[in-house]
């Protein structure tokens, strides 16, 4: 099972919990995941206002990114462009 | 990680690491190259700007039959021509906007939120009778308090920029709107305790003022809307596709009906990622029916297109006494402009990504003021954050007496450090750049009197994103080459260079152009050091399958199976049999009519395995203590670049970086009156660097590289602009024995600081 690990401001939404597990091959399913357990984070991915960093490894926009068993995933902000 | 094999990594390059001469430089130093206000059409007209006199005011109305009546006017726009939207966030390519934000931006509809905003736009047949119909535009305001500075916007009562703006990111939710649009937070660990193991404990606050990208070629564009709709825009911008998705959205059209070609461009540093004039232009030239040309003066540049933030910074950070970090804090306020979306985002996440911190908490609030909506300016957020943490590192080296390199290195980020963000880092260069500074002969040079040396480090992300190219093999043997990413730091010569490499032939026949909206697939833009490193990329997949296809057809004229061919400096060679055959590239395409057809190949990806690049500087600085006057005596910049394509390219970037980030210490700023106008607004007030006040910028190339690109590119743009803040307030508080939280350290500001303390 995959390690969802959150910091900051993003655990306000989750009532402080900063771990989850999760059972996703991709982001896809990623985000089917979240909305099952912990619905607010949803929207985040879905409206593309967030990048998913997977084994460190950030990608933004790309809903079949793979996960692994033993992945770990952050959600963070979308980098800009300068 | 990308699909690709990465045995360029080892294997010893010719053309990849030299220093062929650019492309586009004989168009550029002929004057032949085209840039945004260049070029004309038949029949065109000319598009000028109404702008408001106001920081913030109601439109009660606006009255433009004056105006209509006067000869030679063609068209006039308002709100009222473009579509409202939604509060919304959308994506668009890889941003995410607020199409609401964006329509008001360009053309202000309930209110005018600074000075400068646009309120109506005519198209006339001449300069002149379009000046005069902005006069006869007859526009009532309600004048409203208005509100410049994140302290006083953010206080109860301040005067309120967006009725409905509630903050977002603190829970519960605020019942009442403020000027404060996003509360952000990241980190992790426990800062409490970490500052409760802290020998020493350093607390400062800092401010740093807006300031502008300076491109020298102001916006301009050329806008031809025909009768059934069609559209065609030329314009100086840093993403053609990005301009063709706003602007079709603001008017309505779809996509295929808007091309988009991006001209030469003068300088864009992340100020030409959004639009401005191009959707006036387009709305004018609909309504006219004629092409309509629109150019800002310098004026309209610095009052009406964005800059960057000006901020509050607040830094802690707790050390040992051996100068382990024991916990990091910041709270960052950054300006946002009229609408939100200031980078404090980032620079929020970058602010101690240089370090491998246990403690760790960067707190950012994104607060609209009565100033231009900002725009990003290389990477964006990380100079302001990573100027107020790189000082505090350096008073902490001076107070427990250790070497600053030696402070950092201690310190540095390396594979597996956490970001602050969350992440594991990949292998990344912070500790060689550290080592290179340290090893440097700068770094042991002499100082003369009133001299001092400064230090300091910057951490970017750099990203990758959504990008198209093909490679054509032209039937003599040449090769055409066509990008979606403009070259703004000669990008043309590294693809070229990239083509040349994998296809073992002389970079001469290869021929790099930018093309437009309709010939590629959508192109995020150039901007966060993503050219190189995602446009390379799919430059290196498309020449690879095109290899492929000069195979198959070696092959086929040789009646042999694919797998006994082999592409070995630009020939296929036949890998079995006898006697050895090749057959060059050109001997191959001359015959690719009867063997399949014209050879070609595109490749379209999104992405990703961008490498963060970090960079360290040294500057040496003169403080003459009678007039405040910072000079720069020497100034070295390192950087980790992955891989340099064309290392006096990277150089280029690294110096011009460091330039700016020259200016951005020393005397730019936007200095506004008491009623919101903004008073520097040319080159003469607003101070960038010269020439003659810069010495050379030495460089110095680190290569770790990535290992998502074949060759190894991280990108080098937006690091370097990172440092220099610090390094040169560093330099300065060490020459004075004072330190220095105000930026820019101008002349008046160093003498009141040496006079008053």
């Amino acid at each position: 099972m995959a390690q969802l690990i959150l910091t900051g401001s993003l655990k306000n939404l989750t009532n402080g919990i900063g771990e989850f597990t999760i059972q996703a091959r991709n982001v896809h399913q990623l985000v089917g995941e979240l909305k099952r357990i912990c619905p607010p984070l949803a929207p985040l991915i879905e409206s593309e206002g967030f990048a998913v960093a997977i084994d460190g490894e950030i990608y933004q926009d790309i809903l079949f990114a793979p996960i692994s068993e033993n992945s770990e995933i952050h959600l963070i902000p979308p980098i800009g462009a300068g | 990680m990308n699909d690709m094999t990465q045995t360029n990594l080892e294997r010893a390059l010719k053309i990849v690491g030299s220093r062929p001469a650019r492309p586009d430089g004989v168009d550029k130093v002929t004057g032949r190259a085209l840039f945004g206000a260049d070029k004309s059409l038949p029949n065109m007209l000319v598009g000028r700007v109404l702008r408001s006199p106001y920081a913030h005011a109601k439109i009660i109305s606006i009255d433009t039959s004056k105006a209509e009546e006067l000869k030679g006017v063609k068209a006039i726009v308002t709100s009222t021509d473009f579509e409202d939207f939604p509060s919304e966030f959308v994506p668009n390519g890889e941003m995410v906007v607020n199409m609401k934000d964006i329509t008001r931006n360009v053309m202000a509809r309930e209110k005018a939120l600074y000075v400068g905003h646009t309120v109506a736009a005519v198209a006339a047949t001449s300069e002149d009778i379009a000046e005069q119909a902005l006069a006869l535009i007859d526009v009532t305001y309600e004048v409203l308090p208005h509100v410049l500075e994140v302290e006083d916007a953010e206080k109860p009562g301040a005067p309120l920029l967006h009725d409905d703006m509630i903050t977002i990111g603190i829970e519960p939710a605020p019942e009442s709107a403020s000027n404060v649009a996003k509360r952000v937070e990241f980190g992790f660990g426990d800062v409490e305790k970490g500052f409760s193991e802290a020998d020493l404990i350093i607390e400062r606050e800092f401010t740093t003022q807006q300031v502008h990208q300076g491109y020298i070629e102001p916006h301009a564009c050329l806008a031809s809307v025909s009768e059934d709709g069609q559209a065609e825009l030329w314009c100086t911008t840093q993403g053609p596709f990005v301009v063709r998705n706003f602007c079709s959205k603001l008017l309505g059209f779809n996509a295929a009906q808007i091309r988009v070609t991006a001209s030469e461009i003068g300088g864009g540093f992340g100020g030409k990622t959004v639009v401005y004039l191009e959707p006036l232009a387009l709305a004018l030239s609909r309504k006219s029916c004629r092409p309509v040309k629109m150019e800002m003066n310098r004026a309209e540049v610095f009052t009406s297109s964005g800059p960057t933030s000006g901020a509050k910074i607040w830094v802690k950070i707790g050390v040992k006494n051996n100068g382990q970090i024991t916990a990091g804090d910041c709270v960052l306020k950054y300006q946002a402009g009229a609408f939100q979306g200031a980078p404090v985002g980032p620079g929020a996440m970058c602010a101690f990504a240089p370090y491998d911190l246990k403690n760790v908490r960067a707190v950012g609030y994104d607060i609209v003021v009565n100033r231009p909506k900002v725009a990003a300016y290389r990477a964006p957020g990380g100079p302001i954050s990573e100027y107020g943490v790189e000082s505090v590192i350096d008073e902490i080296a001076i107070k427990i007496g250790m070497d600053p390199i030696d402070l950092r290195l201690k310190n540095a980020a390396k594979e597996g450090t956490i970001a602050p963000y969350g992440p594991k880092l990949g292998p990344i260069g912070m500790i060689e750049t550290l080592e290179a500074a340290k090893s440097h002969p700068h770094y042991s040079a002499p100082l003369g009197p009133n001299q001092a040396r400064g230090v300091a480090s910057g951490f970017w992300f750099n990203i990758g994103g959504e990008t198209s190219s093909s490679i054509t093999i032209n039937e003599d043997g040449t090769v055409g080459l066509t990008l979606g990413t403009p070259d703004i730091g000669g990008s043309r010569a590294s693809m070229a260079m990239m083509a040349s490499e994998e296809l073992g032939v002389p970079m001469e026949l290869i021929k790099p152009i930018i093309g437009d909206t309709n010939s590629l697939g959508f192109n995020f833009l150039t901007g966060g050091s993503r050219a190189t490193f995602s446009t390379g990329t799919t430059v290196v997949e498309s020449t690879r399958e095109a290899i492929e296809e000069l195979k198959k057809r070696a092959a086929l004229l040789w009646e042999v199976s694919l797998d006994q061919v082999e592409w070995f400096e630009g020939h296929a060679r036949l890998i079995s049999g006898d006697e050895p055959k090749t057959m060059s590239l050109a001997q191959i395409a001359k015959q690719a009519g009867k063997t399949g057809g014209p050879i070609m190949a595109n490749c379209s990806m999104n992405v990703t395995g961008a490498g963060p690049s970090l960079g360290t500087h040294i500057v040496d600085v003169e403080v003459d203590e009678e007039t405040g006057q910072v000079s720069i005596i020497r100034y070295t910049a390192i950087q980790d670049a992955g891989k340099a394509i064309h290392p006096a390219y990277v150089e280029g970037q690294m110096q011009g970086g460091a330039v700016q980030g020259i200016g951005w210490a020393l005397n730019e700023e936007y200095i506004y009156n008491e009623k919101g106008e903004l008073e520097n607004t040319g080159f003469l007030d607003y101070r960038i660097p010269v020439c003659s006040d810069v010495p050379m910028i030495d460089t110095v190339i680190v290569e770790v590289p990535n290992p998502n690109h074949p060759y190894g590119v991280r990108g080098v743009g937006e690091t370097p602009i990172i440092p220099p803040l610090a390094a040169i307030s560093n330099a300065v508080s060490r020459a004075t024995n004072k330190r220095f939280d105000e930026l820019p350290l101008s002349p008046p500001k160093v003498l009141a600081k040496l006079m008053h303390g």
